[in-house]
């Protein structure tokens, strides 16, 4: 159980590193909308992409 | 019922004619404005938008020529460096977008925007409706962009970044790192505090004991000194002011625990004697962050909404100099600079006239819609409209120092009040504290000669536990909440005692003229000779009345099609003009007839008639068309006054009109009290009346000659064209004029208050459980902690229910 004491430090450093990313998103305006993104989500623009009645989708998705 | 308009929802005039197939479906809209819209939306491919949105749009106003020339004025580089920065060929610019309602507005302009040949990004914040746009200025003009945007109905100006506005960002970002922290810290302590707790029971080595300890001693360091620091910024104010909040308790819990904590860890031997609080700390800080950070939020949701300077005031302005004429953004105009405003522009600056003379529309401060005369050193306000000829005014106030940023800055100013009841609230909520720092010193005296080893977490429990956090925290989220969703409805609160007022008011007095009715000239009906067809009668007049800015034009605008050609105007006559070869006249009975004889079947109104007459072959005019304006009842009234007397408030009138028109009106609502011809001392009375009487009265008014009555009611609340004086004295201002919203209001002051109460409920019911069992020592401090916490955000949450 000695390897505990490499490894939680190890972790320390794991963690600093988490905090310093964080602070770079937030500075970097990740989290400036907190709501757009729950909306784009549901805006599909897919309209021309389902099938017409000759059953040919007008644009296929990129395959 | 009158049908709606399918873009904007306003009630389509009586009439008018304007259909679009969307989604295989006939759809009405009520003027040109919104037919354009949905026209330009369904060719553009766009349909989805009219499925995906949840709220309507707003109506959009008339983009005249005028404008579509300001907008160029964007393209020039020097008003460009304001806003625009620009990097090898790729320029980029922050734009500030009005009259967007919900998601789907966002998503049309988005897509529409970035189909433009040369817009290499455009996006638009959803909370702060603020949009950053790149493009390459060779391919496209930026008037392009804006233009575009306008064409939909949205409103669009350079963003104007104000200091309170970037305090704000600058708070939220630092809370949400602070809240990172704390909340990482958290997980790692509660991690790192298993094995201890575990090893209570079972047995564990010292070295481990002490590895365990060291880690959340740096784990939890940065949470007390940089994440707590509010709180102990807060308590130390507190100190200084001798007025006690949550913050002081907060704040010695946290203190003490990790001092305590950080003592054990590295002076005693790594017994377990003693345990270590690290993840209670940070725990704690976590979840009281997380509140504090909703009710923020709530907080600045009113510094995004769209009524600020930046909407009423042009942003843009052309300066006369010695070289000539150069265009200036409006907020760096000068005192003593000479500004050209041209008919149908907006006064950005206030200032006196120099060269020039036309009238000017002041509906935007006073309320009155017709126009006034400017003549040589008349004072011309920043906000006002030119309705006629061109004007040269020297400044003698600059855009930050015009009255109607004064205005707004008082408004928000008095918004920014702390509510009665929060203050109330937080004197309730310092005695509290005192009685919690008072028991837990007690409870800790007599632990201290009982067993002793058990002080301190008795005593940490019992700063912990306790939670005025209704009071301190939840009842100023339930206000801002409630204020700012009100505003977006349009009612804007400026005095605190406003919600409170609406539970208790009895007796609700309505001015008639501009509040009740609507305040403008409209088109009631349309009668023809001949075999003229309305319609066609409706767009001759209207292609003759776009030339003029008299009020009665505006009754005609939503039937303009397109313009006449040489159209003069007699002054108090009326318009003549040519339409399609043929000569008419729109105007007054004689000026119409051009002294022939009048027609037998003309139509009796008790209003304004104004009458059209085409020339024939013989060179006289025939009347062809009769139409009778007045100023009509709004369309909400009956419903508003209905609902008012279904709660069991009693509705009157009170105008300063004569008796027929009124009692016509009181007829038309079935309201049984009103007087007519009343002057504002006689309004007074009957508030005094009333009131003497034991009643509540509450008076809604555009407030010309309103303004004694609405300092006596207890509450008064001005509709959006009163005078800027009568808005700041009143209680509220009803900032679109729709009474629904004053329903609205009066139903969500009752949530209000039943929420607020809930809250109470709780937080009593709480207190007293949790106090006794503390002090009884059977509560162990992480145990406390997440009692408080949760305790608060149940009573912050059940706040911000108000928002729906």
């Amino acid at each position: 159980m000695e390897i505990l004491f490499v490894l939680i430090p190890v972790s320390i450093v794991f963690v600093a590193l988490a905090i310093w990313i964080f602070g770079w998103a937030v500075k970097s305006g990740q989290f400036d909308d907190l709501e757009g993104p729950a909306h784009s989500i549901l805006f599909d623009d897919d309209s021309d992409m389902i099938p017409t009645r000759d059953n040919k989708p007008k644009n296929k998705p990129k395959e | 019922m009158s049908q709606k308009c399918y873009h904007c929802d306003e009630v389509i005039p009586p009439g008018f004619h304007a259909e679009l197939t969307i989604a295989d479906q006939p759809q009405s809209f009520c003027c040109y404005g919104c037919f354009a819209i949905a026209e330009t939306i369904v060719s553009g491919g766009l349909e989805k938008f009219y499925q995906h949105r949840t709220q309507s749009a707003e109506k959009p106003d008339e983009l005249k020529q005028s404008q579509e020339a300001e907008l160029q004025l964007y393209d020039d580089p020097a008003l460009q460096t304001d806003f625009v920065t620009t990097e090898e060929d790729l320029s980029e610019a922050y734009l500030s977008i009005g009259s967007i309602t919900c998601a789907a507005c966002i998503w049309l302009l988005e897509r529409e925007v970035n189909k433009i040949d040369g817009v290499y990004n455009f996006t638009i914040n959803h909370t702060t409706h603020r949009a950053s746009l790149s493009w390459q200025q060779d391919s496209c003009l930026l008037s392009t962009i804006l233009l575009k945007i306008r064409k939909l109905g949205y409103k669009v100006h350079p963003y104007q970044e104000d200091l309170a506005r970037k305090q704000a960002q600058t708070e939220k970002k630092t809370a949400i790192f602070r809240i990172a922290v704390a909340g990482i810290a958290a997980m790692q302590s509660m991690m790192l505090s298993v094995p201890l707790y575990l090893g209570s029971f079972s047995g564990i080595d010292p070295e481990y004991v002490a590895l365990f300890r060291w880690v959340s001693l740096i784990m939890c360091t940065p949470v007390v000194f940089f994440s707590a620091l509010p709180f102990f910024k807060a308590a130390w104010r507190d100190i200084q002011t001798r007025h006690l909040t949550m913050d002081l308790p907060v704040s010695l819990a946290i203190a003490s625990a990790f001092t305590a904590s950080a003592y054990v860890t590295l002076f005693t031997h790594s017994q377990l004697d003693s345990d270590v609080y690290f993840d209670s700390v940070a725990m704690f800080t976590f979840f009281l962050l997380l509140g504090r950070f909703f009710e923020m939020q709530a907080r600045h949701k009113h510094l995004n909404s769209d009524a600020d300077i930046n909407q009423l005031l042009p942003a843009t302005a052309i300066i006369k100099t010695a070289e000539g004429e150069i265009s200036k953004p409006a907020h760096k105009i000068e005192l003593g600079d000479v500004v050209i405003i041209r008919q149908g522009q907006v006064a950005p600056v206030d200032g006196f006239v120099v060269e020039g003379y036309s009238r000017f529309d002041e509906s935007a401060l006073t309320g009155e819609f017709l126009p006034i005369d400017k003549t040589l050193g008349s004072m011309i306000s920043g906000g006002t409209a030119n309705v006629e000829n061109t004007v040269w005014v020297k400044t003698s106030a600059t855009q930050q120092h015009s009255r109607v940023a004064a205005i707004i800055r008082m408004l928000d100013q008095a918004q920014s009040e702390k509510p009665q009841t929060v203050q109330l609230a937080d004197i309730v909520a310092s005695y509290f504290v005192a009685f919690v720092l008072l028991a837990a010193t007690l409870v800790g005296g007599y632990w201290y000669f009982t067993a002793p080893e058990a002080v301190f977490t008795t005593v940490l429990s019992i700063l912990v536990v306790t939670c005025p956090c209704a009071l301190s925290l939840a009842t100023p989220t339930a206000m801002t909440t409630i204020n700012t969703f009100l505003r977006n409805k349009g009612l804007l609160i400026t005095k605190s005692h406003t919600l409170e007022a609406m539970n208790s008011t009895s007796d609700i007095i309505f001015d008639k003229t501009g509040t009740l009715t609507e305040g403008r000239i409209q088109l009631n009906a349309t009668h023809t000779f001949g075999d003229t067809n309305s319609d066609t009668a409706l767009c001759i007049a209207a292609s003759l009345e776009s030339h003029s800015q008299h009020p009665i034009a505006q009754a005609f605008k939503p039937y303009f099609k397109r313009s006449a050609e040489q159209v003069s105007t007699r002054l108090g006559l009326g318009l003549e003009g040519l339409y399609e070869g043929s000569n008419y006249r729109l105007g007054n009975l004689e000026f119409a007839l051009n002294n022939t004889n009048a027609p037998e079947k003309l139509q009796k109104h008790a209003g304004i008639c104004v009458y059209l007459s085409q020339k024939d072959q013989a060179s006289e005019y025939q009347i062809i068309a009769q139409f009778m304006l007045s100023d009509t009842l709004r369309d909400e009234s009956l419903n508003c006054v209905q609902a008012f007397q279904q709660q069991g408030i009693k509705v009157h009138i009170l105008s300063g009109d004569h008796l027929a028109s009124v009692q016509e009106t009181a007829k038309q609502l079935d309201i049984k009290q009103f007087k007519a011809a009343q002057t504002p001392e006689q309004k007074l009375s009957y508030v005094r009346d009333l009131q003497t009487k034991g009643k509540e009265v509450a008076m809604i008014g555009d407030g010309i000659n309103d303004l004694p009555v609405l300092s006596g009611a207890r509450l008064s609340i001005a509709m959006g064209g009163a005078s800027d004086i009568t808005k700041l004295n009143s209680d509220a201002v009803l900032l679109n004029s729709h009474l629904s919203v004053l329903n609205l209001a009066f139903q969500s002051a009752h949530r209000t208050r039943k929420i607020i109460k809930q809250n109470m409920t709780w937080a009593i019911t709480y207190n007293l459980l949790m106090l006794p069992m503390a002090a009884m020592g059977w509560i162990p401090p992480y145990f406390a902690a997440l009692g408080m916490s949760i305790s608060s955000l149940v009573v912050v949450f059940n706040s911000l229910r108000l928002k729906k």
